[in-house]
């Protein structure tokens, strides 16, 4: 294909655009608005799953130590945790720090301290958890862990998560799977209606000795361009409503800290760019070649 | 240039359009293909566009069987043949760019698209036209526009289907005028049409069609058989 060939696929699609206007706003809009849906709905559950990565990140498991157990133990256990994968960071607090700890907490009730006997508290390390997916495999490391004698974490609060971000997930990904469907039937269903009504044009081509492929080629080039102005007025309205969104949300529920990172905002657009594209470039392409297909024989 | 070897051509299994066709269109030759509707006319036109393949027999293009054609000898054979039909079929653009368009799709160079377009509205006529939509265009004007496209190449066959079926009698005879002059450069014509008038002040060869069979083939001939001539 040379330049001028190409010259001439795009020069024949902007026409074809710009005689064929309503149909064409009404294929770009097409992509943008369900374009837009996904994305937001991408953002919601992107947003989501960084939330309860965040409360799961606060989850942790402390690890009592034996009671009468050596520095030169604590030294190894420390070195164990390390290898343990799954675990992000963890923190030693010996049994003088925790009672202290416990004696500050209740500094109004001293007399329920003074009941006490000396320090029942043992050695403990407070663990830090990557995700609350791992906690579980974790936990079972470090019951084997020589020197541990009784490891704590909030069960139920993770049990809990655990089960929602499973069924968000599966939710998610479904409607994700149905819109990325409905988007990529309604779009074809437009352009087959662009394409259709140039049928003459097409007529006229195969006439005058133009190959299919070449038909094929001069729709295609116009799929793609529908597709990536679609794109790119979906990405404009998704980036500003994420901005707004995320704005309003961070000011309403500062605790929840939703991603702000513009990397995953670039990541988004480029896979609204490229499903843009893909949707044109294949709906152009299934369209003319249903019409060539039942127009005329070879 | 074009021959016809036993042509048989059915669209259903009832139905033959074509009965075992012999024909032989000689190079530069002016043809006109009459009979009744349903006679086969259009058929014949579309297996030499190579738009519809026989269901047995041969049909020839310069010596060569097309049925095995493949899309790229599909595309080279309409290269060079022109068609024009009853029912305009122009773009909805311009003069110009509609001649363009044609040219542009075979890879020409805008200096050559000038020159080709510059010749073609010339022979047919329509120089103050170029920049005309087909709206903007009587009946005759939109079907010269189509002989210009049919034309603008210099092909070796010009097929054409009804082209005054549309137009009056002055129209009808402008456009014979012009394919007239088209066949004295050495294209081939090859005319179906129910026009009396035209065929019997043309006086070329006639190729009589009913039924799917042919039913006289007569040089100098007119729209209906006589007796004397």
């Amino acid at each position: 294909m040379n330049v001028r060939t190409i010259k001439f696929f795009f020069g024949e699609a902007l026409i074809s655009l710009r005689q064929n206007l309503v149909m064409t706003i009404i294929a770009i809009l097409t992509i943008s608005v369900t374009l837009v849906m996904l994305a937001l709905f991408v953002l919601l559950f992107m947003n989501t799953n960084t939330a309860l990565g965040n409360v799961s990140r606060n989850l942790a498991v402390v690890a009592y130590l034996d009671k009468e157990i050596s520095k030169s133990a604590i030294d190894q256990v420390q070195d164990q945790l390390t290898s343990i994968s799954g675990i992000k960071s963890s923190d030693f607090v010996s049994k003088e720090e925790a009672w202290s700890r416990l004696k500050s907490k209740f500094k109004y009730q001293e007399d329920i301290v003074s009941l006490v006997a000396g320090n029942p508290l043992p050695n403990s390390f407070v663990i830090h958890i990557d995700r609350v997916e791992n906690i579980e495999s974790v936990i079972r490391e470090l019951k084997l862990v020589k020197g541990i004698d009784l490891v704590r974490y909030g069960q139920d609060v993770v049990a809990k998560i655990r089960k929602f971000v499973h069924l968000f997930n599966i939710i998610a990904f479904s409607v994700v799977g149905f819109l990325l469907l409905a988007t990529f039937l309604i779009t074809i269903n437009t352009i087959n209606l662009t394409i259709l009504s140039k049928k003459n044009e097409v007529q006229i081509m195969k006439l005058v000795g133009a190959t299919n492929s070449f038909i094929k080629w001069s729709f295609i080039v116009e799929g793609f361009i529908i597709g990536s102005l679609g794109a790119l007025i979906a990405m404009g309205i998704a980036t500003s409503l994420f901005h707004v969104i995320n704005t309003r949300i961070q000011v309403a529920f500062p605790f929840i800290g939703v991603f702000t990172q513009g990397t995953s905002l670039v990541s988004l657009n480029l896979a609204m760019l490229s499903l843009g594209l893909f949707i044109g470039v294949a709906g152009s392409f299934l369209s003319i070649k249903n019409l060539l297909k039942s127009m005329i024989k070879k | 240039m074009i021959r016809f070897r036993n042509v048989t051509k059915m669209y259903r299994k009832d139905a033959t359009v074509l009965n075992r066709i012999n024909l032989h269109i000689s190079k530069d030759e002016f043809v006109f293909l009459v009979g009744p509707t349903g006679a086969g006319k259009t058929t014949l036109l579309k297996l030499i566009l190579r738009n519809e393949i026989p269901d047995s027999g041969g049909v020839y293009v310069d010596k060569v069987n097309t049925r095995d054609f493949n899309e790229n000898q599909i595309s080279k054979l309409r290269k060079n043949i022109g068609v024009i039909f009853q029912d305009f079929k122009v773009l909805n653009r311009t003069l110009y760019e509609n001649l363009a368009f044609v040219l542009k799709i075979q890879g020409e160079k805008k200096r050559v698209i000038d020159e080709k377009i510059e010749h073609v509205v010339e022979l047919v006529g329509l120089q103050k036209k170029i920049n005309y939509y087909p709206h903007q265009m009587s009946g005759g004007e939109q079907q010269k526009s189509c002989l210009a496209r049919a034309i603008i190449n210099k092909p070796h066959i010009l097929l054409a289907d009804e082209p005054t079926g549309n137009l009056d009698p002055d129209a009808s005879w402008e456009i014979m005028q012009i394919l007239s002059k088209v066949n004295l450069s050495n294209t081939t014509i090859v005319v179906a049409t129910h026009d009396k008038s035209i065929v019997d002040q043309m006086r070329k060869r006639v190729i009589g069609l009913h039924g799917g069979n042919i039913v006289r083939d007569q040089q100098l001939g007119r729209y209906h058989e006589r007796s004397h001539d």
